[in-house]
């Protein structure tokens, strides 16, 4: 793999920061704002991010993984109260099972969020999580098991029924559906979603919940960097201590070591086989996993008190990289499919 | 009542810890339903707060509140060890918080080692008793690590040595409970700006006083725990000062040894009970036999290391800077226990809203504080080197 941006890379890494920079969030009190979010929203939407893996007529996404890794990690890196992740893994589903897509779709996952959800018909037995929902909510998409595979299957959610779930994550929104929500196969689809597209849809959640851990990062480490040089203790800034300096120093490198592992990971979804993919996926969550939340809590540790108030937006990354770490598994999931999916270990035995 | 209390049954200089604590085991046990909070969990903080005052004022009627503390004000006598026994106890039933708590330990001691006698015997009673909260006006703005650089202003109306009251300007931040109590220990400088460790007098300030404005913070977790303290021209008499003048910063360090200790043993009581809470919810296999175990072996170890400062505190030692490696053993198991209820509790602690998931998340958020309040964890392990492993001055 060629790790240099090509210029239409560079171009789309310039416009997400750009466009998180202007309409993104730069203060907590800034969540609250709704025109801005809305033109946030809109902007997303009409930049045509949200279409990126739709089919492109031949079955193939009309954009790469690492595009929209790109667009993942730049989006977090404001922690832009935009949804991104949810709708793109939806449509991506869609496609591979040869499905007309509609609207701005969203996944349901397991209530642990460690995959999509695959429901029996005519309705839904347990509680599920939709996550990183549009504000124009889209259709819900589930999947239902059939010989050789899956096949799309549409969650019918019930308005009233839907929990006013806020979680820990204050810039996307998830909502819990409670059981008995219908479940209908969507009409029209022209192929059954084997186990091998699955593994590579799964490879493009790791890829893409990397992508927005490493822009967690970025973005945390730089106000974290900018307090330590204005904060002043002892008369000098909080940042000419080696203690500081040191934890500061260990972030960056868990943030480059998760910059590189994620591109791996976005670049094997399209260029790798599903299996092998989907591996190169789950090493770079367990990583950036992991090092996210050191990183935000290394952030909280250098604003001392202020970083324990609301009003420091530090605990907005911190409280989305727990959300993007859980959602597809943190760490320790992602070491415990390793070791199933690659070492062969067989559940149940000890 | 009619039946004598157990309490007062005790001897408070001869009893043992061990006959304490099944006394007290017994009368909880007897007076549970009373005991109990009344709200159901999770709780706003006004509840806990009420909680907190509602126990502290059963267990003082019925004479537990009373062991450990000096005669002088109002207590029974006996090793503060007693106390810090009923902290505890009541810490692993989830009676209060420990962190409301433990303001008692920080502040009482203080207050009787420094204060008139006569104010000492007049609102330490209050406090024991649930009649009154008070908080601990140390940080600034611009002074959190460095408390010897604070700024907030005491001038004496008139000659410092004959003055009858003191003015104060200023502010103070993240002032815990601040809203909710009646008086502060306060921090203020009477000397030169520069004078640091030595020009600073403390004082215990009614929080009604004229002047006095407290704006609430909302915390990490969305609580508004601590908050903003405006000091705008508020009289205090003079005969509120505690120690001497310019003295503060011996009233400040003599903090340290039950903070340190009382407290700390609180708060692992109500560790092992998070610990146990989370047993009983994670699925049991052997990821959580793993995790559960790293974070108890951190809790014993902590305990075990408090014990024996404890033990040090009641023969007498003065406690120091040791008390560093007490203070970083309790934030990090503290945050490894969290650390386990996230890792074992998969969508719980990042979506649940129920009972639950907003319980464990918000716990889960305010320990990542733990390595922040009551001094930094940077700070313990700059006085750990410095002054215990002797790797150069305190510059
Ligand atoms: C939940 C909570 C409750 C609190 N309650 C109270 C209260 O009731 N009353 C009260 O007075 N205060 C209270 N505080 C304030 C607390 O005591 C301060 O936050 C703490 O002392 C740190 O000061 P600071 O926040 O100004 O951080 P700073 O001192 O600005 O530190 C910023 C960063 O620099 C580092 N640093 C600073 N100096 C050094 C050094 N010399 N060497 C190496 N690293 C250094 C720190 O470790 C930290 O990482 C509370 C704080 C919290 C979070």
């Amino acid at each position: 793999m060629d790790t240099r941006d090509t210029p239409e890379q560079a171009e789309l890494r310039r416009a997400a920061h750009q466009l998180a920079g202007q309409l993104g969030p730069s203060t907590v009190a800034d969540l609250d704002d709704q025109t801005r979010a809305k033109r946030l929203a809109v902007a997303v939407h009409d930049a045509g991010w949200l279409e990126l893996r739709d089919d492109r007529g031949d079955g193939e996404p009309l954009a790469g993984g690492v595009e929209a890794a790109i667009l993942a990690e730049g989006l977090a890196e404001t922690v832009a109260d935009v949804a991104f992740g949810g709708p793109v893994l939806a449509a991506d589903l869609a496609r591979r099972c040869g499905a007309a897509n509609l609207g701005t779709p969203v996944v349901a996952y397991t209530p642990d969020l460690l995959g999509v959800a695959v429901l029996e018909t005519p309705v839904t037995t347990t509680a599920l999580h939709a996550v990183d929902l549009p504000a124009d909510g889209g259709p819900v998409y589930g999947l239902v098991r059939v010989g050789g595979g899956y096949r799309l299957a549409q969650v019918r959610v019930d308005g009233a029924a839907i929990g006013a779930d806020h979680g820990a994550d204050l810039t996307r929104s998830t909502c819990l559906i409670p059981p008995g929500a219908t479940v209908v196969e969507v009409p029209g689809q022209r192929r059954i979603l084997t186990d091998d597209e699955l593994a590579s849809w799964t490879a493009l959640g790791l890829a893409l919940t990397s992508a927005d851990l490493v822009g967690l990062m970025r973005g945390v480490l730089e106000l974290a960097v900018a307090y330590a040089v204005e904060r002043r203790q002892f008369g000098v800034p909080v940042g000419s201590f080696q203690a500081v300096q040191h934890l500061l120093a260990d972030a960056h490198c868990l943030m480059e070591g998760s910059i590189s592992v994620a591109l791996h990971a976005s670049w094997a979804v399209d260029d790798l086989p599903p299996a092998d993919a989907r591996t190169a996926g789950r090493v770079a969550k367990a990583y950036c996993a992991r090092a996210a939340r050191d990183v935000c809590e290394t952030a909280v540790q250098v604003h001392g008190g202020i970083g324990n108030t609301w009003e420091c937006l530090v605990h907005v990354f911190l409280r989305r990289a727990l959300l993007s770490s859980q959602w597809f598994g943190d760490d320790g999931e992602q070491l415990r499919q390793l070791e199933r999916e690659r070492l062969g270990t067989v559940d149940g035995l000890p | 009542m009619t039946t004598p209390s157990p309490a007062a049954l005790l001897d408070a200089d001869r009893v043992t810890i061990a006959e304490y604590r099944a006394a007290l085991q017994a009368w909880l046990d007897e007076h549970h339903a009373e005991l109990a909070p009344r709200y159901s969990p999770p709780g706003t903080l006004d509840e806990h707060v009420a909680q907190m005052q509602r126990v502290k004022s059963l267990l003082f009627d019925a004479g537990w509140m009373r062991y450990g503390w000096p005669e002088r004000v109002g207590g029974l006598g006996g090793s503060p060890m007693l106390r810090t026994e009923l902290g505890a106890s009541i810490a692993a039933r989830d009676l209060t918080d420990p962190g409301l708590y433990s303001l008692i330990e920080v502040l009482a001691p203080t207050l009787i080692e420094f204060s008139p006698p006569a104010l000492a015997a007049k609102v330490v009673p209050r406090l024991l008793s649930g009649a009154e909260m008070w908080c601990q006006g140390f940080s600034e703005p611009g002074t959190g690590s460095d408390l010897s650089s604070l700024a907030c202003q005491a001038r004496p109306d008139g000659d410092a040595a004959t003055a009858s009251a003191w003015i104060i300007n200023g502010q103070k931040v993240w002032t815990s409970l601040a809203q909710y109590a009646d008086r502060c220990v306060l921090l203020t400088r009477t000397g030169p700006p520069d004078s640091r460790h030595r020009g600073i007098t403390a004082f215990f300030v009614d929080m009604d006083s004229p002047g006095i404005s407290v704006a609430p913070l909302e915390m990490i977790n969305g609580m508004r725990e601590f908050a903003e303290v405006f000091f705008d021209e508020v009289v205090v008499p003079a005969d509120r000062m505690l120690g001497e003048l310019h003295g503060g910063w011996a009233v400040a360090m003599s903090i340290l040894p039950y903070e340190r200790s009382s407290c700390f043993w609180q708060r692992i009581a109500y560790l092992y009970r998070r610990l146990q809470l989370l047993v009983d919810i994670a699925p049991d296999d052997d990821r959580t036999a793993e995790v559960v175990g790293d974070a108890f072996v951190q809790l014993h170890a902590l305990r075990a290391r408090s014990r024996a400062t404890q033990h040090r505190l009641a023969d007498g030692a003065t406690l120091g800077a040791e008390t560093s490696i007490d203070k970083l053993l309790v934030a990090t198991a503290e945050q490894s226990i969290y650390d386990a209820a996230r890792r074992l509790l998969p969508g719980v602690v990042e979506m649940d809203d129920g009972v639950i998931g907003a319980t464990w998340r918000s716990e889960y958020l305010y320990s990542r504080a733990a390595t922040i309040y009551g001094g930094t964890a940077e700070v313990q392990r700059n006085i750990i080197a410095r002054r215990l492993l002797d790797l150069g001055d305190d510059g």
